[in-house]
């Protein structure tokens, strides 16, 4: 066979591999565009990142994902050849990608040079240093989560460094910390590209399963008495699929701790809003317990034999749920409600109430769940839960249009602002408002989404005359609750007249 | 042992996993043309070796030559030679399986349509079918297609026919004497892995048996069958503590004992003959039994 | 031509397959003449090592048995054994002598033996007989 016919079934399957995740990314950016958010956090840039990640760490992760590494590297083909196609792949992917990123970010207005780099540094990041710790962690979502890890890490650092040995003051703290850091994320890239490289060309085949992180375990001793306790063991496996967000949680803590540290150098902070990292940090770690706790186990097959264990599938759902809120609200809401208590700054007053953070995490877990359990691994699952939320915001922004027009068709425009939510009602704060019906929402909708959830997360197939019915009702819902909403606004309208 | 070219050559394979040798001073020999198996309990090293013959994982120290080749080295031209089917087989989940065939041809310089279609039929996979809707023995067929069409000198079997039907595995065995072996003699070996000798007691020219990491018997199959015989012996009363030197005493239980000789049948014979003895018989083994007896001689079960 | 192989019986595969060859062609199952099974075929149809099967027929080539015409297969010899009567009479006495030990421990005495081969000598001739009446009603 002549070496261009060769590459062509190996390279489109290299392309195959990762189209979802690309086209995930994509459809996520063009819908973060299309519908601008002016607000603290740019989702299509988290999406460009986390897309990035994940294609990059899929390129070799999803070998360990299929199984199919023994057979890869036991073709009569040179390895350097497999990991330069993959290296190819991913670049053009990851290029394209960044390219419309930058498009969509910056409006169509000519970047200047250092935003072109800065950029291009998730590209950067999956090409090089995803690969290393997808190859060190043997799976997909630990080297997408770990890469942001450790260029967040690197950030916090070169903060610290440049604060404590440079003194540099508050002005020009902001492009001297970001340079440095972008030198210091692309000598590691470099690095990591370059082990990366001789880590596959010496890749070994272990008979070891993929894990999604190899903690060390805490010693324990050998354990004599096995006694009777399902549910504690089910918590224990719980808490263990969720490693990564233990780790995350870690990582977020030491970031924390470092700004806390140089806060008494710099009285405010840098180019990244501090309220944007908290509303990424917590929607990032939502995200990705939700899509550990449903598609991960069933990446590792352990399904089957874990719902054939003498306890009702229905109690080990409760329990994987609470498990998973639990964390979700300790860790995605207390822990940053602790840190800023400890640490107040007036750039994080625009965050909500701990009150309604609490209602939005629990939201926020439920839909994730409910999304990962329609997806079969846990890296779709986190690329799925971006372009799935926009669209819901989406979709509720129509709804509540639409809810306007008519009413202000039927009763006068003054309603149909009141209505909709756009004017505030006498007496009544607008966020409020807002608030109150995601309340109500939040608690017919989480019951929903979590049954919804283990239905599918029971069964193995995923048809779509099952999903079908389901979205429907989440959609119906959400549209009785802001009807609901409307009605209860024009009621007080109408009473306080 | 024979005279013809060796194909693999291990000289004390060393593998060290965590804290454990998984292979502790391996060597073996498998000659051109032969069909080779390596037996041995699960956790033995078996699988660990075969990884180490495919530079699937790096030995910590010996030698491994493959048609004279060093398969961290030359691995490109030593893999063209060779096909290999994993013990955990698996595929692209959104390829079909004509797409899968044409991808792992893709590394081949010759691929052999007309065997691959006759073995298509044979095995009644539809092209068309997704790998992820085939069945365990299904995707074991394909992988053994894809191994067989590119016509290799050497095809590595890990664990084939493990968690397949019967029917299955007679097929599977049936496959590889008639679609593998059919070609040039000499240049067809085989080398199996497996704990399921019965089934393939008649594929096998020679073996060795490794348990923890060493090869504890290496031997041709027809020289065991005749060296190694199952002497069966009832006393009228107990005969207390025998001295057999050279046997093995699988069970003593009572009044009954039962040895196992290897070429010294006819001493031992006599020695219990002396006892007189009220019944007194030999037995052949087949390979499954000789495995069993000579490592866990108090399981060999009559 | 049906083949049982043992794996239990302690002797060589091919050897078996070369006894259960020769008892054919001596009870008249395999007619001078007749081709035997193409090697591939009956390996696949055993799950036994093709090297085996080759094996076995090359024995039965030295021995006489069975004769191979390129191109066409293996074919049971028609005009008797290649051997002088000499070499034949001295193989079978190594058989012989295998059976005299034998009898020897299972102490069967001279004249039992001998009355023993005639029998069985007597009916091998009858399952040739019985054999050769079948292909003749046959072809009747």
């Amino acid at each position: 066979m002549t070496p261009a016919l060769a590459v062509s079934p190996a390279l489109s399957k290299e392309i195959r591999a990762l189209l979802p995740l690309w086209g995930g990314s994509i459809a996520a950016l063009v819908a973060a565009s299309v519908w601008r958010q002016d607000g603290p956090l740019d989702v299509g840039l988290y999406a460009y990142v986390v897309g990035s990640l994940a294609i990059g760490a899929h390129s070799i992760g999803q070998e360990y994902a299929h199984g199919t590494l023994p057979m890869l590297l036991s073709q009569p083909t040179d390895r350097r050849r497999v990991y330069v196609l993959k290296f190819l792949v991913s670049a053009g992917m990851l290029l394209t990608l960044a390219a419309l990123a930058g498009a969509a970010v910056s409006g169509g207005s000519r970047p200047e040079r250092w935003q072109v780099a800065l950029f291009v540094l998730p590209a950067f990041l999956g090409l090089c240093l995803a690969p290393l710790v997808t190859m060190v962690c043997r799976s997909s979502l630990a080297g997408t989560i770990l890469s942001g890890g450790v260029a967040g890490l690197t950030w916090a650092m070169t903060a610290a460094v440049a604060w404590f040995w440079f003194g540099v003051d508050a002005g020009a703290g902001d492009g001297v910390i970001l340079g440095r850091w972008a030198l210091a994320m692309i000598v590691l890239c470099l690095l990591g590209g370059l082990l990366g490289w001789r880590r596959f060309a010496r890749l070994e085949a272990t008979v070891a399963a993929s894990r999604a992180l190899h903690l060390p375990r805490w010693q324990r001793g050998v354990t004599t008495a096995r006694r009777y306790a399902p549910l504690g063991a089910l918590a224990a496996k719980e808490v263990h699929l969720q490693q990564l967000t233990l780790v995350v949680a870690g990582l977020y803590l030491v970031g924390w701790a470092i700004l806390l540290l140089a806060r008494s150098y710099i009285p405010t902070l840098s180019a990244i809003p501090p309220g944007a990292l908290v509303l990424l940090y917590c929607v990032g770690l939502v995200i990705m317990i939700g899509a550990l706790a449903s598609a991960e186990e069933r990446q590792h097959g352990t399904l089957a034999c874990q719902l054939l264990q003498p306890a009702p599938a229905w109690t080990q759902w409760m329990v994987k749920v609470g498990v998973t809120f639990g964390l979700a609200l300790v860790l995605g809401a207390g822990l940053p409600i602790l840190l800023i208590r400890l640490a107040p700054h007036e750039a994080l007053r625009g965050l909500p109430r701990p009150g309604d953070f609490v209602v939005l995490i629990l939201l926020l877990t439920a839909g994730s769940i409910y999304i990962s359990s329609l997806c079969c691994s846990g890296v779709r699952a986190m690329v799925a839960a971006l372009p799935v939320g926009i669209g819901v915001l989406f979709y509720i922004q129509v709804v509540r249009a639409a809810l306007g027009w008519t009413t202000s068709k039927l009763a006068g425009p003054w309603m149909g602002h009141i209505v909709s939510g756009t004017v505030a009602p006498f007496s009544i704060d607008p966020g409020d408002a807002a608030l109150v019906a995601t309340r109500v929402l939040a608690f017919t909708l989480v019951p929903l989404l979590v049954w919804f959830a283990f239905v599918n997360h029971r069964s193995s197939e995923r048809t779509v005359r099952r999903v079908v019915p389901q979205v429907a009702s989440i959609a119906a819902l959400i549209t009785m609750g802001i009807l609901l909403t409307g009605g209860v606004l024009a009621l007080h309208e109408l009473s306080s007249r | 042992m024979s005279n013809d070219p060796s194909v693999i050559e291990i000289h004390d394979l060393v593998y060290r996993y965590g804290r454990t040798d998984a292979v502790d001073g391996l060597s073996l020999r498998v000659a051109a043309g032969h069909c080779y198996g390596l037996f041995g309990p699960n956790g033995a090293g078996k699988t660990t070796t075969i990884r180490c013959l495919l530079n699937l994982a790096r030995p910590t120290s010996g030698e491994i030559r493959i048609f004279g080749l060093d398969p961290i080295r030359d691995e490109v031209a030593m893999k063209s030679r060779v096909a290999y089917v994993p013990d955990q087989v698996a595929f692209y989940p959104w390829m079909t399986v004509d797409d899968t065939l044409g991808y792992f041809a893709s590394f081949r310089r010759r691929w052999n349509k007309a065997t691959e279609t006759s073995l298509l039929n044979r095995f009644r996979l539809d092209p068309r079918q997704k790998t992820s809707h085939l069945s365990k023995g299904q995707r074991t067929q394909l992988a053994l297609v894809c191994a067989i069409c590119p016509e290799p000198e050497l095809l590595v079997l890990d664990e084939p026919t493990s968690g397949l039907d019967p029917i299955v595995r007679r097929e599977f065995i049936r496959t590889v004497i008639g679609a593998y072996q059919d070609g040039d003699p000499g240049r067809r070996t085989v080398l199996v892995s497996t704990h399921l000798i019965s089934e393939f007691e008649g594929l096998i020219d020679e073996f060795t048996i490794v348990d923890r990491g060493r090869n504890v018997l290496t031997l041709d199959a027809d020289a065991a069958r005749e060296r190694y015989q199952k002497v069966h012996a009832r006393f009228a009363t107990d005969p207390g503590r025998l001295d057999l030197a050279g046997a093995t005493i699988l069970r003593q239980h009572g009044c009954e004992i039962e040895v196992m000789v290897n070429a010294n049948s006819a001493r031992v014979m006599e020695q219990l003959r002396s006892r007189s003895p009220e019944t007194l018989t030999l037995e052949a083994l087949p390979l499954e039994e000789i495995f069993v007896s000579t490592l866990r001689p108090e399981e060999a079960v009559a | 031509m049906l083949v049982q192989l043992s794996f239990k019986s302690g002797k060589a595969v091919y050897l078996q397959l070369v006894d259960q060859v020769k008892l054919a062609a001596a009870t008249g199952t395999l007619r001078a003449g007749e081709a035997l099974p193409a090697i591939r075929p009956l390996a696949e149809e055993l799950r036994v090592n093709r090297n085996t099967v080759a094996k076995a027929y090359a024995e039965l080539e030295r021995q006489g048995v069975i004769e191979t015409i390129v191109g066409k297969g293996c074919f049971v010899r028609t005009n008797g054994s290649p051997f002088t009567r000499d070499v034949r009479r001295k193989l079978l006495a190594e058989s012989i002598d295998l059976a005299v030990v034998h009898a020897h421990h299972f102490q069967v005495d001279k004249d039992e033996f001998l009355r023993l081969g005639e029998e069985r000598f007597d009916a091998l001739e009858q399952r040739r007989a019985r054999a050769l009446r079948g292909v003749n009603n046959h072809e009747q």
